[in-house]
């Protein structure tokens, strides 16, 4: 039905569409560049039979601090695309990927995944079925939601890129 | 049901969010238009009014009214409970139901009641079966069915019902 | 730098740099005011004022300081760079380039300059210029990383991938054996998967193998290796050794059809467009039986074999496919099924399948053959599906009938309400359509998919305030609408565009399409912190693919749209200029007076409107002062109407600016060069539009647009007077020596080629449109015959159930083409009478079923109407004062 793979560069356009199609929280296109640019493997997409991106993952790693974190930055999966349990297989493909390309125990954290799954309790997915696929992913691997949802566009810096707008 | 596909059903509460779910059911359940004193009452009295869910889908609900009796004691008054037509026989009524005496027990409330027409006998059938009792008949309760007449359907909820 | 300063002011100055650096604007403007107390004159002080100020949002301050600091110290490369930065903040690279080449004369080894100056050749794709620099960084630093990174890689941005593997080579014997350390094991993984890529570019296909397979154990990423891997196996031949791979890479990932179709590509099953013999299918259908069984949660194992399976196994597959799904409830089972529909006899088995189905839940409740009952919502699901596939067959009545047993039989479900939007939407009544994708969005507030869903709908239907008003519910609190703008909410800025423009608004329509345009600059503009960042993160293969996705980035078709638009804008405001004042009151003049009075009360009050919304903004605008001094100012549209976006010179010339870019970036859109004909035909540049021609029919000689275009190309050189000047010679020449490469006008009049052109595509009720169109463009003396060649096609039922040919787009189009071939009301209500019967739904034509005639689907009704919810009807009120009726009804109903 739903093809789940890595995103490439051309995605990030339609990522981006089907994040303000659907979600609340919106990010300008820079953000998803900073992403595919620092941790190009940790992006998925969902594309229907047709082409058209219906879901994706925007993971990253939080390497500051001497253990290593997941973070889920993004999770959308489009209304018309659910019962298909894709933010499920989205978020194994962006774990198993974290694991992958990283030696180091490490926890993944989730900022607007954990909004987002109150959200889903709460509404079309009361049958249980994906929110409880995701919590059992949550649990077994040390998921932590934030509840909140404070994201940043800590881009890169340039000496003259103040002009960038949250 | 289909091989091996047990069908969740769950409820969830009312919020100004998904009240269009509840005008829907009450739209195509019942023969009139509620006002909005009807939908303030449901929200208002928060877990005591319910949509169920078949699977991912609104089949029914339980809308209820606190109402404050004289001396501060508290009753609930069942405005509406209701199942769509292709999901009734699965339990989703019982289950409403059962959850507004549960959450009765569990707040130390000790009357639940609502008005049923005198001839509809499956839903006082319905409710005696969940220790309702009629205790009052209110003549021409009704404008616009006959008979106009209805009771009033109680039930108490005494200690030694509280689990 | 400030090198000329006694020891207290250099202190101060290098404070100032620091505090730029650092972001502490205020700090530094400080310092530096410190040090021009004694010393007004210093350049460089005044330099580095500018710069801060232009950080704190004084554009015109900052330029005025920065090139008197630079008068005062021509040869302080301080200043000279400080201007290009200057420059470069205003996206002015070339500019920008000659400041820091003038500082690099002063200082010709300024690490900081050069890199600099690298970071902009890599904007502007200087790519010799790129390389020189980086060469130069590595001579002066080699002992750097990102020196030898940033050198491979202009190379291979310049097109020489075998010397990037060179540099990279010379780089790795720099390293000790134990390299990379723990922390950079990631980035090292990285520059070697990259230069795996670099030799696979140079073909050296089996060198890079073996490269990747000796670093093997420095590859960290390890998803990324495997993928490579088979690639560079496949491409040797290696099959045997792609397929375990491929199985390897499945049983990580058993959704991503990519590796199905590799390991078919790798078992010799492959085919572009999934033709197969028929033991090529017995071959796969084996494949994927032995697939499912390994990797039971996949989807995608069950859906590809309904690609290349036909007739009897097509429909068992099929039935075993969509059943499940069906119970299950499955709301994208018909749009995953779709591409099946571009197979006639497939499409008519799933039908048939949908309607068994249909048929044995309606009698026993349960599917087909089976005894087992399934849930109730199988039902509503399978009318779901079909309504759909009647939808798709263009058979509205039908489509809407099962949608609506659908509803009847479960109220609850936005899809249900979203998918008979889009059927109203299908069949021509947009109004309706809208109406119910907002009764969906109410059904959820929460939900921003069905919210987009309904003002996608209300913008199709021209409400474009409704809309946005509903758009801006899901944007943050505050700056609501400018908050669609700043997330580069496209979609709509798109959408409200087109229908902006649709109702003549063209200020309004130019607003949004300039502003998706503007978003296209700006992620242009993105890329210029990631090329450094890039070499630092050693993302290498990604930092390449973007820059190509860059250079591509405006053959993207939402740029196109909003280009087009624009193109499209400028052409009507030539058409039809806005009317001047005098002009306004001369038609005024003509009115009655009650109705002048009407029209004036009402500019009265728009005009009043206005002001207050911008008395309100203003308010809200009131200057912030951050921490780092710079000054949040929250922008007030000063424009909210286009209004100067249309007091344009020349409004063709305009167009030029977006017709380039069209020209350049999607140079095999037939849109493009329709454009670009129109706009070139207007501007009299009769070369130009002779390109736009030859274009148009190097795309497509038989598209009817294309014809039109010939014709009124070749009608107006007819007209051209003789050539006088040489000039007027010249152009003469060459469309003489052009004409007879349009082997459609080989010694044949502009009549003759219509109709040809007529005969060729008599089938086609467009083509028979441009054709008559054409006629009397060429002598419009043949106005009946014209009218009789349209009214004489025939709509040809396509399918045994009743659904035609022609689409109802187009026959919108043939009635405006009516209406300007005639003036007589009568033709064009004929064909609006004639197309009513064929489109019932469409409030255009005024079908009988439309919103329009029936009121049927828009009514305000209080219980579905959203955003005015009105009190609900009493008059069926018990007389209790509990004021609610127990139902009794529903509970006579109720067997639990």
């Amino acid at each position: 039905m739903v093809c789940i793979r890595k995103a490439t560069i051309d995605d990030l356009l339609a990522m981006q569409a089907c994040n303000l199609f659907c979600l609340p929280e919106n990010y300008q296109m820079k953000y998803y560049f900073y992403h595919i640019l620092s941790w190009p493997q940790l992006l998925y997409v969902a594309e229907d039979y047709n082409g058209k991106i219906v879901g994706y993952v925007l993971a990253k790693m939080e390497e500051e601090t001497s253990e290593c974190h997941g973070h889920i930055t993004s999770l959308a999966v489009l209304r018309t695309h659910r019962k298909l349990g894709l933010a499920t297989k989205l978020m194994t493909a962006a774990q198993n990927a974290m694991e992958q390309s990283n030696r180091a125990a490490f926890n993944l954290y989730t900022e607007t995944l954990g909004y987002k799954i109150h959200d889903v309790e709460a509404k079309y997915y009361a049958d249980g079925e994906d929110a409880y696929d995701m919590r059992k992913v949550l649990k077994g691997k040390n998921f932590h939601g934030h509840g909140g949802h404070a994201h940043h566009h800590h881009g890169p810096g340039g000496c003259c890129s103040g002009d960038h707008k949250e | 049901m289909g091989v091996g596909r047990q069908v969740t059903i769950s409820l969830d509460g009312v919020r100004d969010k998904n009240i269009m779910q509840l005008k829907k059911l009450n739209s195509v359940l019942f023969p009139v238009r509620y006002n909005d004193k009807y939908y303030v009452d449901a929200l208002a009295s928060a877990e005591f009014t319910k949509l169920a869910y078949y699977s991912d889908i609104c089949v029914g609900s339980i809308a209820c009214r606190l109402e404050k009796k004289e001396g501060g004691a508290v009753r609930v008054y069942i405005m509406t409970l209701g199942v769509l037509a292709p999901y009734r026989g699965l339990g989703i009524g019982t289950k409403l139901l059962n959850h507004v005496i549960d959450l009765c027990a569990k707040q130390n409330i000790s009357e639940i009641y609502l008005h049923v027409q005198t001839n509809n006998d499956d839903a006082i059938q319905f409710y005696k079966k969940f220790g309702f009792e009629i205790t009052d008949t209110i003549q021409n309760y009704y404008t616009n069915i006959t008979p106009p007449d209805c009771y009033v359907v109680t039930r108490f909820i005494t200690q030694e019902t509280k689990k | 730098m400030g090198a000329s300063l006694p020891p207290k002011e250099a202190n101060l100055f290098k404070l100032i740099v620091k505090s730029y650096e650092t972001k502490q604007y205020k700090k530094g403007l400080k310092a530096a005011d410190t040090i021009l107390k004694k010393f007004p004159n210093h350049g460089e002080t005044l330099s580095m004022k500018g710069l801060t100020l232009n950080c704190m949002d004084r554009k015109s301050e900052a330029y005025e300081l920065v090139r008197l600091g630079l008068k005062n110290d021509l040869k302080s490369h301080v200043c000279w760079h400080v201007y290009g930065l200057l420059y470069r903040s205003d996206r002015e690279y070339r500019e920008a380039v000659k400041c820091y080449r003038n500082a690099l004369r002063i200082d010709p080894d300024n690490i900081e300059i050069l890199r600099d100056l690298s970071l902009l050749q890599a904007q502007i794709r200087d790519l010799a210029g790129f390389v020189e620099t980086r060469q130069q960084l590595l001579t002066l630093k080699p002992n750097h990383r990102m020196n030898w990174i940033g050198f491979a890689v202009a190379h291979h941005l310049n097109l020489n991938a075998s010397k990037a593997i060179d540099i990279l080579e010379a780089y790795e014997g720099t390293l000790e054996n134990d390299y990379p350390p723990e922390n950079e094991r990631l980035e090292h993984g990285e520059m070697l998967l990259y230069k795996v890529s670099l030799l696979e570019e140079c073909d050296m296909v089996e060198k890079a193998l073996q490269e990747l397979h000796k670093k093997n154990y420095k590859i960290v990423d390890k998803l990324s290796y495997k993928e490579v891997e088979v690639s560079l196996l496949v491409k040797l031949g290696q099959l045997e050794e792609g397929e375990k791979l491929y199985r390897a890479l499945l049983s990580m990932n058993p959704d991503n059809y990519g590796y199905y179709e590799g390991l078919q590509k790798c078992l010799g099953l492959y085919s572009e467009n999934a033709e197969y013999s028929s033991s090529e299918i017995e071959q796969l259908e084996a494949l994927y039986k032995s697939l499912g069984l390994q990797y039971t949660w996949s989807s995608a194992v069950k859906r590809i074999p309904l690609d290349f399976l036909k007739a009897e196994k097509f429909r068992e597959a099929a039935d075993n496919y969509i059943r499940p799904l069906l119970a299950k409830g499955v709301p994208s089972l018909f749009s995953d099924l779709s591409p099946l529909y571009d197979h006639p006899e497939k499409a008519d088995i799933l039908e048939e399948l949908a309607l068994e189905i249909e048929r044995s839940l309606k009698t026993n409740g349960a599917f087909p053959g089976r005894v087992d009952k399934e849930p109730p919502s199988t039902l509503m699901w399978t009318l779901f599906y079909l309504a759909q596939n009647y939808d798709r067959q263009g058979q509205y009545d039908i489509a809407l009938a099962k949608i609506d047993e659908a509803i009847e039989h479960t109220p609850t479900v936005i899809d249900l309400y979203s998918i008979k939007s889009r059927i109203l939407k299908h069949g021509g009544d947009l109004a309706a359509a809208a109406a119910l994708a907002d009764e969906a969005r109410c059904m959820d507030l929460a939900d921003r998919c069905a919210n987009s869903d309904c003002v996608k709908r209300m913008l199709q239907a021209d409400q474009v305030s409704m809309a946005e008003k509903t758009a801006v519910l899901f944007t943050k609190d505050g700056e609501q609408h400018n908050n669609l703008h700043d997330m580069q909410c496209m979609w709509y800025e798109l959408a409200s565009g087109e229908s902006y423009f649709r109702q003549g608004e063209l200020g309004r329509a130019l607003k949004k399409f300039l502003a998706v345009e503007k978003h296209y600059a700006d992620i242009t503009e993105d890329q210029f912190d990631f090329h450094s960042y890039c070499l630092r993160k050693m993302t290498l293969r990604a930092y390449i693919d973007m820059l190509k996705f860059q250079d591509r980035l405006h053959s993207h078709p939402y740029f196109r749209k909003a280009a087009a638009g624009a193109v499209r804008c400028y052409v009507m405001l030539y058409d039809s200029p806005p009317k001047s004042a005098v002009e306004e009151d001369d038609e005024m003049a003509k009115l009655p007076a009650s109705q002048k009075k009407k029209i004036r009360q009402k500019q009265r009050k728009a005009v009043a409107r206005t002001k207050k919304e911008a008395e309100v903004k203003n308010e809200e605008s009131s200057v912030n002062v951050s921490k780092s001094g710079k000054r949040v100012v929250k922008p007030v549209d000063s424009d909210p109407y286009g209004e100067k976006l249309l007091q344009v010179e020349d409004p063709l010339l305009e167009a030029t600016k977006y017709l380039k870019l069209l020209q350049r970036h999607s140079p095999d859109s037939l849109e493009t060069h329709l454009l670009s004909f129109e706009v070139h035909m207007r501007r009299h540049k009769i070369l130009l539009a002779l390109q736009a021609l030859k274009q148009l029919f190097r795309l497509d000689a038989e598209n009817r647009d294309s014809h039109c275009c010939l014709i009124r190309f070749f009608h107006k050189v007819a007209s051209m007077p003789a050539p006088a000047t040489d000039a007027e010679k010249l152009i003469r020449s060459v469309l003489d020596a052009e004409q007879p490469s349009f082997s459609q006008l080989q010694g044949k009049s502009l009549i003759e080629a219509n109709y040809l052109f007529l005969e060729k595509h008599k089938d086609s009720l467009m083509h028979r449109a441009a054709a008559a169109e054409m006629l009397y463009f060429i002598e419009p003396n043949k106005k009946a015959e014209a009218i009789k060649l349209i009214e004489d096609s025939t709509n040809k039922l396509v399918s045994k159930t009743g659904f035609y040919e022609w689409k109802l787009k187009d026959c919108i189009a043939v009635h405006k083409i009516l209406g300007k071939v005639s003036d007589d009301h009568e033709v064009a209500s004929r064909w609006k009478v004639r197309c009513s019967e064929y489109f019932p739904y469409s409030t255009y034509f005024e079908g009988c079923k439309s919103s329009v005639v029936t009121r049927n689907n828009v009514q305000d009704d209080p219980v579905y109407g959203s955003i005015n919810h009105q009190e609900a009807d009493q008059s069926a009120m018990p007389l209790s004062s509990n004021g609610t009726l127990e139902n009794v009804e529903a509970l006579k109903n109720l067997v639990i």
